[in-house]
């Protein structure tokens, strides 16, 4: 049902103008970190399958939307994107250090081997980084296409070619 | 051949559990609010938590030009994190503060440092009234194991000077966190005091921590783990314990520390 509004007493034979809606109250930034702080690192962690790199990841990506929190129009959406790159940073330059990152891990037992076995995981693990967001955001962080693309910086239609793609892939490795 | 509704299913239930076997400790390192930097006092009425923001490696390549990650090849993982550590504070000599203003990232001068071994814990306040908490390497000296560039926290504004009945007011609190191959677990206070108290002293689980106390301001950092407690005490000219903050490292949704004030009665506590 339509709501009436109700009409200001009319002026100088001015024409009644509706009042305007109280604007909503802006989220304060300890919310957002509240509401999103889980959703972030576990999309960390499954980009990178690194418990390091995942609270690197999302931390930084908060810090990155904390300096743009007033202006931004979607800090949820803005979040996505940060944590989408730099987890895609992280794999470079963890492939540029391929070297030094072997020796830290056969120290640690850490970075990059904390996952557990999963053979689907694995096969994810495959995919080119793209598609591996694709796959990701439509099946465990629910995005839609054009959230994919918002996060990955691309067209829709590229999220579509991307998923089809990775798809076929994965049902390749699956029934080798 | 594997369906689509079948491999739609297994990817969800995949992924799933996969995202479910984040283990908690790295989830709370990001979510956990003792993590954070907690102002209770804010001037502007507005509470946020930072979390731990390692920005020290962009931070410092800005600033010196030099990329924080080559050291990452020459960790020195058979010494124990911050060996150097001293339980009283040290002097810092007034030429490093320029490297501890650019490795924290920051242009005005810090307003308390607190140096013990080869690292030092700034407080700094920002040009719009913020205040920036950072962990880093004394400039000239070796970078402790456990300390790769800089940890730091960006938060809400200083608070107003203590009143009667609360003594010291608690600015920030870091606790442990981190990668145990790459970082250090430490806990850091800072907070302001009132004119009476002169020396502070953070009683931790692992013995009594000396506090940097400057105009008005305390600060003092240590090597610990997740489990420690901790409790503040404030001592005034006479060497009379006027005000202790304790519970420090509650498992709460907010930091609420205990406060026992000499003629008044206790405040705040962690909720049970």
């Amino acid at each position: 049902m339509r709501q009436l509004q109700r009409a200001e007493p009319r002026d100088r034979g001015q024409p009644a103008v509706p009042k305007p809606k109280p604007e909503p109250e802006p989220e304060l930034f300890d919310a957002f970190f509240i509401r999103e702080r889980t959703r972030a690192v576990r999309l960390a962690w499954l980009l990178t399958r690194s418990e390091a790199a995942a609270e690197d990841v999302a931390q930084d990506a908060f810090l990155a939307v904390h300096r743009r929190f007033e202006e931004l129009d979607s800090p949820s959406a803005y979040l996505s994107r940060v944590v989408v790159n730099r987890s895609r940073r992280w794999h470079a330059r963890r492939a540029r250090d391929a070297d030094m990152a072997t020796r830290l891990a056969a120290a640690s037992g850490g970075d990059g081997d904390d996952a557990g076995p999963d053979y689907l995981l694995d096969v994810i693990y495959t995919l080119p980084f793209r598609q591996r967001v694709a796959i990701v955001g439509r099946y465990w962080a629910g995005w839609s296409e054009a959230d994919i693309a918002a996060a990955l910086g691309c067209r829709p239609g590229t999220v579509k070619s991307l998923t089809s793609r990775a798809l076929t892939r994965l049902r390749n490795e699956i029934e080798r | 051949m594997t369906d689509n509704s079948t491999l739609d299913m297994d990817l969800r239930t995949c992924l799933d559990r996969q995202a479910a076997r984040l283990p908690a400790s790295v989830a709370e390192a990001v979510a956990n609010p003792r993590l954070a930097t907690v102002a209770r006092h804010p001037s502007r009425g507005r509470v946020w938590r930072s979390g731990r923001a390692r920005v020290a490696a962009v931070v410092t390549a800005v600033v010196t030009g030099a990329g924080i990650y080559l050291g990452v090849g020459v960790i020195d993982t058979s010494t124990p994190a911050f060996a150097s550590w001293t339980s009283s504070p040290e002097p810092v000599p007034a030429t490093a503060v320029g490297g501890i203003e650019a490795a924290c990232g920051q242009s005005r001068a810090p307003a308390i440092l607190d140096a013990r071994g080869n690292s030092v814990y700034a407080v700094f306040g920002t040009s719009g009234g913020d205040r920036v908490d950072c962990l880093t390497t004394l400039p000239g000296h070796r970078t402790d194991r456990g300390l790769r560039g800089a940890w730091i926290t960006h938060s809400t504004a200083m608070p107003t000077t203590p009143g009667p009945a609360e003594p010291i007011v608690l600015l920030s609190v870091k606790v442990p966190e981190g990668n145990a191959v790459h970082d250090g677990r430490f806990i850091w206070v800072s907070g302001r005091v009132s004119p009476g108290i002169t020396r502070v002293t953070v009683q931790t689980s692992g013995g009594p921590v000396r506090a940097t106390v400057r105009d008005g301001m305390f600060a003092a950092w240590w090597p610990g783990n997740d489990s420690d407690t901790a409790s503040i005490v404030g001592y005034d000219t006479a060497g009379r314990a006027v005000s202790t903050l304790s519970d420090l490292t509650c498992g709460a949704t907010t930091i609420n520390p205990r406060v026992t004030t000499t003629g008044h009665p206790p405040q705040g506590g962690c909720p049970n």
